[in-house]
């Protein structure tokens, strides 16, 4: 059986004028994502994540290419169908907790705020906010305002404000970046367990390497278009131990481009142009005439990629 | 950090916060220079006004009778300049002077004996200064000699004079006519004297008046006019006057050793009266009053001028003080603008290790190069666009404006939560909670707003511009603010637990806000009470005003339209079937001096006044309140007697004497209610006035006095009655005449312009309060709209946070400054402003224009939200709540 995917970018642009001068944020990103999955971003400083996630978040627009959600094309909604989408469809947790949460309101009542824009009975939406709570290990700040609870206790009730609704994909940016190593891990705790017991399709930007660790897929994105992907699997080893593999793809956009990665550039020196040969099984880059020429130590300092 | 440096940051950095306060000191700067100028020149305007409004009253004069030595004339005029001082000298206008004869009836005319039977005539001689500038002759020519005439008598000497056609048409005087006149005193017997005894005239010109306003035609009255005598007297006498050279009319008076009259004149020039130098000129004017020859009744003029100035500085002050507070407030909101932007540099130049002395300073320095060129720019500008009085008022507002900026700035900067990331702290929860030194200060801000507006209704009238009262509106505004500020949570809180359990999100997060962060809502409170309590404050002066206007005007007319007349010979029904009249009551005065027997044995002669009390009461049930003298009349007396009132000053009658009351075959007793002053239909002197129905059987076919409610037309009225015009008073006209008082209009003219620009000020603050919260509350609309709150769900929570504040502080507004207007009305010296210089004057709450002033403001208001929401609605979410790290 097939699924259709939760997200899908498909030569997303994304152009800013800041100050009469052009920005390319995103130049053509490709993207997709299953439902369920639990994915995370990454990428330098710039690089367009952010601008991909309020994309994605429907808090901005997209300036051509094609980005859908659950099957809301985000580049023609309408200001009543945007915010239906913000409402049911997509949840959005802030690096700053504090963004997400109402400061007079208690922790119980800010997760039943979306509810309550949604028109949700006040019974129904008690008991959301309660199991939300006690989902999330928070269930002890139910009368807190933000001003009384940590930093973890926030960020696990602005996720909780942010799935009330029970939306499809709920987007991320980094959640855990002003928090702690400890309270970092029982945020990201919090949202597997979002993941895994709600169904909901989690995207998450992040610097950090480690939280990067702690999912399935992550993305990298450089220069506003997918560069590379890791996947992880777990793998009994030989004694019988989990261990958790790790492999890097890089992403073959529609066009058929490929984004060489980084260290790859540097360590054989290729600029301007390579030379690419077909092979039964792969397809080998070799620097191009005129070029430096260092490599694995073949023959013509071939270099294959696979 | 160099001032070129900051004056570069002001211009780069958060340019429109910088620009705003900028333009709030200038604007500021220029007002609060402007304003005392304006006002002062105001002010005098209404001494110069007095002044002018007197007209010729208010002219240095002197009289003499002496022999006619022109030389002597213009010596006097040269004394009084030389021996002025400088201030007097500078209002000293040209002088003027004029010697005349009493008037004198002719005996012959052209040599023949004057006869017309029932119509002698009469002719005054005057010889003003400078005859030939002041008239242009028509026929003939000026006068140029003395002739010598030889008549039965003898000789005789004849005196050239001109005459203008009217008083030449009056007199049948042609060109070349020659008089001869009796003695002098013989005037009144009108006896024929030997001819030749005294010097006659010769008439040589027909002249007319060059300009016919100048001050001569009012001295020599009869030139212009001829006099034609009183109709019905007998002799009716006809009386004109002819003008003459002073040199010529000095041969006369050396013939006849008489003294002639000679009038001098020397006009105050009002436009160069000032407060500034009023008291020494009138202490002047006295001194030379005390002297014996010159007069003036400026003194007399200006003698309630004082009261009234300072019943109008006090007034005035108020506005002013406003005025001053809402600048104030407009540059504190600014500054908090500005601090709030700076608020980030503040926060990393800390974390660098910046000592906040150091900060503060450099912040001082930074809001000094934002405030002070357009404080002195604004200032300069009112200094050159606005006339008036300099003082250290305009001065010192403009920089206390600077002042405030630059304490503001680094206060409320270093206060400033910083948005940074990365440094933005979690408050705490004991921040959230009011400070016990927070709470101390706002309790002392409401004692002593409590204190200053129990001091202000405890002031005297007449101390001029008064701190207490001038700030008690604002000071009470405050307060309130305050206090509803601390006890606004309390109240939503019992609102809350049914909202929340509604499914309606708005009034729900709206309350919820203000209950438990009413900090947002305080300053839109504070400037909108203040706003509307400046606006309620000074409608309730203004209609105390208007109103001691109205009983004034019932209290002097008793009516809309009183007739008083002796020659009424038809039922005062007439006047009742007369358009627009609605009641009338009639009135018979008694005037002829009725004997009245106390109860303690002596008797007066008074006049009676018979009035229909239920009547009267019908026509004045238009009235404000009911006419003293009426009230008096309808009251109940001790001893059960009918009640009546007694006028003018008597010594042997008491108030609660019983006095019987005879007219004609009626007596009866009445008790003297009140001892008053006029009441209208009586004439001057003392009268008892009684309730009709106790002299019924006495009464006489026609009225004497009709009161009348309802607007008629005098003339209407005056036909009906078959009366003189000028026996009609209309209650309205009374009324324009207490209007059209200098001082009050002009207090009234500055009143309502400091109000209205101070409600416009206040306005404005509101807004900016509005403006400096907007940020934050955008910044929440935006993450409610992230979690699928729709534009119009914004539109509604964004009116829902701000309308009902709005309200609430309207609504105490009203309250507040009616309740202040209310209080300190007494210091403000409504008696003196409005004219009515007796009794006590009623304070009245203007309901209806606090609460235009209060929905204009409100409607300003929500203005900024409807613009505040179209502009929220364009921003892009992204760019607003910027996801990932900042940029």
């Amino acid at each position: 059986m097939t699924t259709e995917p939760s997200i899908v970018c498909d030569n997303l642009v994304r152009i800013y004028q800041t100050e009469g001068v052009e920005v390319v944020a995103l130049q053509g990103l490709d993207l997709l994502v299953e439902p369920g999955d639990l994915l995370a971003i990454v990428g330098a400083s710039g690089s367009g994540k952010s601008t991909l996630l309020n994309i994605l978040s429907g808090n901005d627009v997209p300036t051509a290419g094609r980005a859908s959600v659950a099957g809301y094309d985000l580049l023609e909604l309408s200001g009543r169908r945007r915010a239906e989408y913000r409402r049911d469809v997509a949840g959005f947790v802030w690096q700053q907790a504090s963004h997400g949460l109402m400061p007079f309101l208690s922790a119980a009542e800010n997760v039943a705020l979306p509810l309550l824009i949604s028109g949700v009975p006040r019974r129904e939406r008690t008991e959301r906010a309660a199991e939300l709570l006690t989902l999330l290990d928070i269930d002890h700040c139910r009368d807190h305002r933000p001003a009384e609870m940590s930093g973890g206790e926030q960020q696990r009730c602005a996720i909780a404000v942010a799935v009330a609704n029970r939306p499809q994909v709920l987007f991320a940016d980094e959640p855990t970046g002003e928090l702690d190593s400890t309270t970092a891990d029982e945020v990201f705790a919090a949202l597997r367990r979002t993941n895994d017991e709600l169904g909901t399709t989690i995207v998450i930007v992040t610097h950090d390497p480690e939280v990067a660790e702690h999912v399935d897929r992550t993305v990298a994105i450089r220069d506003g278009r997918t560069a590379s992907e890791t996947l992880r699997r777990t793998e009994l080893t030989a004694e019988g131990h989990e261990r958790i593999v790790a492999e890097e793809y890089a992403v073959l956009d529609r066009a058929g481009r490929v984004q060489l990665p980084r260290e790859f550039v540097s360590t054989l020196g290729l600029r301007d142009r390579v030379r690419l040969e077909l092979e039964p099984d792969h397809v080998g880059v070799w620097p191009g005439a005129g070029g430096p020429v260092s490599g694995s130590g073949e023959p013509g300092g071939e270099e294959e990629a696979r | 950090m160099s001032v070129w440096l900051l004056v570069r940051r002001a211009l780069t950095t958060h340019r429109g916060a910088a620009v705003l306060l900028a333009v709030v000191v200038g604007v500021g700067a220029f007002l609060g220079a402007a304003a005392p100028r304006w006002v002062g020149e105001r002010l005098d305007d209404t001494l110069r006004g007095t002044v002018t409004a007197a007209g010729p009253a208010a002219q240095l004069s002197a009289r003499d009778a002496r022999q006619v030595q022109p030389a002597d004339f213009d010596r006097e005029l040269s004394l009084l300049d030389s021996g002025a001082s400088a201030d007097l000298r500078s209002l000293l206008g040209e002088g003027r002077w004029s010697t005349s004869t009493g008037a004198r009836g002719f005996v012959t005319q052209n040599g023949a004996q004057v006869d017309d039977g029932q119509r002698p005539r009469m002719v005054n001689v005057r010889a003003p200064d400078d005859l030939a500038g002041r008239v242009r002759v028509v026929d003939g020519e000026l006068p140029a000699t003395v002739t010598s005439a030889p008549g039965p008598g003898g000789d005789a000497s004849l005196v050239d004079a001109v005459v203008t056609a009217e008083v030449a048409e009056a007199l049948r005087l042609e060109v070349g006519d020659t008089l001869a006149f009796e003695r002098a005193g013989a005037a009144d017997d009108l006896a024929p004297v030997e001819p030749g005894a005294v010097p006659g005239l010769r008439v040589t010109g027909v002249i007319e008046p060059l300009d016919p306003d100048d001050p001569l035609w009012a001295d020599a009255r009869t030139a212009l006019v001829p006099d034609l005598g009183v109709p019905g007297s007998e002799p009716r006498i006809t009386t004109g006057t002819v003008l003459t050279d002073p040199t010529l009319v000095a041969t006369w008076a050396a013939a006849t050793a008489d003294r002639f009259d000679t009038e001098w004149h020397v006009p105050l020039e009002a436009d160069a009266l000032t407060s500034a130098i009023l008291d020494r000129v009138t202490a002047e004017l006295r001194q030379l009053a005390g002297g014996g020859m010159w007069s003036s009744g400026l003194i007399t003029t200006l003698e309630a001028y004082p009261a009234q100035r300072a019943a109008a500085e006090g007034v005035v002050g108020f506005g002013i003080v406003s005025f001053a507070a809402l600048c104030g407030a407009l540059v504190l909101l600014s500054s908090r603008l500005l601090a709030e932007r700076r608020a980030d540099e503040v926060a990393l130049a800390r974390t660098r290790g910046a000592a906040d002395g150091r900060l503060a300073r450099l912040l001082a320095l930074d809001a000094a190069v934002v405030a002070v060129p357009p404080a002195v720019v604004g200032a300069a500008a009112a200094t050159v666009a606005v006339d008036g009085p300099g003082g250290w008022a305009g001065p010192a507002l403009a920089a206390g404006l600077v002042l405030v900026a630059v304490a503001a700035v680094p206060v409320m900067a270093l206060r400033a939560r910083s948005n940074a990331a990365g440094i933005d702290a979690r408050p705490d929860v004991a921040a959230v909670r009011p400070s016990p030194r927070r709470l101390v200060l706002e309790a002392a801000a409401v004692a002593l707003a409590g204190l200053g507006l129990w001091l202000a209704g405890t002031r005297q009238p007449g101390a001029g511009i008064d701190p207490v009262v001038s700030l008690a509106p604002i000071l009470v505004a405050g307060a309130t603010g305050l206090v509803i500020f601390r006890a606004l949570p309390h109240l939503v809180r019992a609102v809350l637990p049914p909202l929340r359990r509604a499914r309606t999100l708005t009034p729900f997060l709206a309350l919820a806000r203000t209950a438990r962060t009413p900090g947002h809502a305080v300053l839109p409170v504070i400037a909108l009470l203040v706003a509307i309590g400046v606006a309620a404050f000074g409608g309730t002066v203004q209609a105390s005003v208007e109103r001691a206007r109205e009983v004034s005007s019932w209290e002097s007319v008793g009516a809309d339209a009183l007739i008083r007349s002796d020659v009424i010979r038809v039922d005062s029904g007439v006047v009742e079937s007369l358009p627009g009249a609605d009641a009338v009551a009639a009135g018979y005065l008694f005037t002829n001096q009725r004997p009245v027997n106390l109860d303690n044995g002596r008797s007066a002669g008074v006049d009676v006044l018979a009035v229909d009390i239920d009547a009267w009461q019908a026509v004045t049930s238009g009235a404000p309140e009911l006419p003293a003298a009426l009230a008096a009349l309808t009251g109940p007396t001790a001893s059960g007697a009918p009640a009546a009132l007694i006028t003018g000053n008597i010594d042997v009658v008491d108030v609660g004497d019983q006095l019987e009351v005879t007219i004609g075959d009626a007596t009866t007793t009445v008790e003297v209610a009140e001892s008053t002053g006029d009441v209208p239909g009586t004439d001057q002197g003392i009268a008892l006035v009684v309730p009709l129905d106790q002299v019924a059987a006495a009464l006489p076919p026609w009225p004497d006095v009709i009161y009348v409610a309802g607007d008629v037309d005098d003339d209407q009225v005056a036909a009906a009655l078959g009366v003189d015009p000028s026996e009609v008073t209309l209650r309205t006209d009374v009324l324009a005449t207490s209007s059209s008082d200098v001082v009050l209009d002009t207090v009234l003219d500055v009143f309502q312009v400091v109000t209205a620009a101070s409600a416009v000020l206040a306005a404005a603050a509101a807004v900016l309060a509005l403006a400096v919260g907007d940020r934050g509350r955008q910044h929440g609309l935006s993450i409610l709209r992230t979690l699928g709150l729709t534009a119009r769900q914004s539109a509604v929570l964004t009116a829902s946070d701000v309308v009902p504040i709005c309200v609430l502080a309207a609504v105490a507004g009203i309250g507040v400054g009616t309740a202040t207007g209310l209080v300190t009305a007494g210091a403000v010296d409504l008696p003196a402003l409005s004219g009515v210089l007796v009794g006590g004057t009623a304070t009245v709450p203007d309901l209806p224009s606090a609460v235009v002033a209060a929905a204009a403001v409100l409607a300003a208001v929500l203005v900024a939200v409807a613009v505040s929401v179209v502009v929220g609605r364009r921003a892009r979410l992204g760019s607003v709540l910027r996801a990932g790290e900042p940029t």
